[in-house]
């Protein structure tokens, strides 16, 4: 009798979950993909199916790789840059020393301040006068205050900054984590043995967080690339969609211009991406965690 | 003697790197602040002063009583708390019945529900707009709740798994044995020892739904419903409102997110580092 009732008792447990996940999350997919091949728009009710022409015309149009340019600049910039300030900070407070936790709270406090909000202090500190901090800083080091956010180039760099700003917290608090999983003895026999700082670097650290650095670059690549808010709120893509990528151009095309189909091509483009690096997320991580997880 | 001064020399370069990054990830904030207490006067002051001369709460005075900003707290209020009580309770009952039953399929379907988590948000807009536009749940709370509740259940189930997996499952058998229902066993014994990991969950899903900002663009266009992130954007969208009332605004709405963290940050901490850190 008691094993009768194992074997129907998950059921009711994981029944509400997965309806969740499957209707909001899951057919929605599905229902993106079937409207990505009709003429679907928010102006008239009705729609036809018109085949691959939503992703032909945007593959054939030069906005659509202007966009994906911005995206690319975008996300590499940061990725690199939010990576390596983050592991560098890492191996900066995983040293012993007083402060360490002020400077790591200090640092994770931009990981909860809402894009959107984060995009509206980067406008005010980049705003193109001299009243902005980072054109007072310039002037005072005897620098000509630039237009940050009215030219194509200041204007990525400006949303590359904010968007390090915001994302360098996430690479750091991890590399940290696995930092300290590395066992001292490793350290100590390097140390008898007389290997350098560099070497020990090289040889015990780098091998040891290397699941870990993928894990963190691949989750880092993905946050940027479904960037939102923070691009909404400081640049909403300008000037002449200098800085618009992919989620924004979606975005425009769907509820700017009503053009669902194609917007939701640019969807399923975007899942596409993710779909390749989610692949690639999970299989780094069945090599690590195999047995946690079955 | 030497290693003692090389040792010294390394401790003043990191407590440079530990300035700098303190002041990389303080001036923004710090800008923010001295904005919001300035008084409308000094806000065009040149040079710009961190330190205003006479500092002022009348740019909080504006936002909480001239503009909708307390409907916006409210609003992100009740959508982030509904919200956490629905994931507590779908992935919490969920997490248990993937770590306590073994049946068929279970590895694939944890394996979905991991993959689902990274399906972004933004690129469900469409459909998910069509979805509550057909429900006549647009402008609702509801639409918020569900959504956000959906896509925070896939990480919150595989995080608390995990702690549930770490407590002995002959402390539920026995339970059953003395007579408890599953759900009883469930409520009354793995449940209290899983505070740490619906902690983390609580705070992860608070946050994710009080910042959220792409969906709420989407289906919230009436102003009574909107929450903070939304709002403030409107707001500072749609009037020329100074800086000195966004910055203000822009404080209300992330002191409860950040005090929230400052308490919790080592829940927060162990829900961020996990699946990403072996052990």
């Amino acid at each position: 009798m008691f094993k009768k009732k194992k074997k129907i008792g998950h059921l009711p447990f994981i029944l509400p979950a997965i309806i969740f996940i499957l209707s909001l999350t899951l057919y929605p997919v599905l229902y993106a993909f079937y409207l990505s091949f009709t003429d679907a728009s928010l102006l008239y009710p009705t729609k036809s199916f018109v085949g691959v022409r939503n992703y032909t015309d945007l593959l054939s149009s030069p906005i659509f790789f202007a966009i994906m340019q911005n995206t690319f600049i975008f996300v590499f910039s940061c990725v690199f840059l939010q990576f390596t300030l983050g592991l560098g900070l890492a191996l900066a407070l995983n040293q012993k020393l007083r402060g360490r936790v002020l400077v790591r709270v200090l640092l994770l406090i931009s990981w909860v301040i809402p894009g959107i909000i984060i995009g509206l202090i980067f406008q005010w500190m980049f705003i193109g006068d001299r009243y902005g901090l980072i054109n007072y800083c310039l002037i005072s080091l005897g620098v000509k205050p630039v237009e940050w956010l009215s030219h194509p180039l200041s204007a990525m760099l400006s949303l590359i900054a904010a968007n390090t700003w915001r994302g360098t917290a996430f690479s750091m608090i991890i590399q940290l984590a696995a930092l300290q999983t590395i066992p001292d003895e490793q350290y100590e026999a390097a140390n008898v043995d007389g290997a350098s700082s560099l070497q020990k670097f090289y040889y015990i650290t780098l091998p040891w967080l290397k699941p870990t650095i993928l894990i963190n670059i691949i989750m880092i690549t993905l946050a940027t690339f479904n960037t939102f808010d923070l691009v909404m709120s400081l640049t909403g893509g300008g000037p002449v969609r200098a800085t618009e990528v992919i989620s924004l151009y979606m975005y425009k095309e769907g509820f700017a211009f009503f053009k669902l189909g194609s917007a939701s091509a640019l969807a399923m483009i975007m899942f596409l991406v993710n779909i390749v690096f989610t692949l690639i997320y999970i299989r780094v991580l069945r090599q690590d965690q195999e047995v946690s997880l079955v | 003697m030497k290693a003692r001064t090389r040792k010294r020399v390394g401790d003043s370069f990191l407590y440079l790197i530990y300035f700098l990054a303190g002041l990389f990830a303080a001036l923004p904030i710090i800008w923010v602040v001295s904005t919001s207490i300035k008084p409308r006067q000094e806000i065009f002051s040149y040079p710009p002063k961190l330190i205003p001369q006479s500092p002022t709460l009348e740019n909080f005075v504006y936002v909480l009583r001239g503009t909708p900003l307390p409907q916006y707290f409210l609003n992100s209020l009740i959508v982030a708390l509904s919200t956490t009580f629905l994931v507590l309770l779908l992935a919490s009952l969920a997490a248990y019945g993937f770590s306590r039953h073994t049946f068929k399929g279970k590895y694939a379907i944890l394996m979905v529900i991991i993959g689902t988590q990274m399906i972004p948000g933004v690129t469900n807009i469409i459909p998910l707009y069509l979805i509550m536009n057909k429900l006549h749940l647009l402008n609702t709370y509801l639409a918020l709740i569900l959504i956000y509740a959906a896509i925070n259940v896939p990480f919150s189930i595989w995080l608390l798994k995990g702690f549930f997996d770490s407590i002995p499952f002959s402390l539920d058998e026995s339970a059953l044995i003395d007579g408890c229902s599953r759900l009883k066993a469930f409520w009354k014994v793995i449940l209290p020892l899983s505070l740490p990991g619906l902690s983390a969950v609580a705070i992860f899903t608070f946050i994710a739904s009080w910042n959220e900002f792409v969906l709420a663009l989407v289906l919230i266009s009436s102003q009574a419903r909107q929450t903070l992130p939304l709002g403030i954007y409107m707001f500072s969208n749609t009037y020329q409102v100074s800086y000195h009332s966004i910055s203000a605004a822009c404080l209300i709405a992330v002191i409860p997110i950040v005090a929230l963290f400052i308490i919790l940050q080592d829940f927060f901490v162990s829900g961020l580092t996990k699946g990403a850190v072996k052990g």
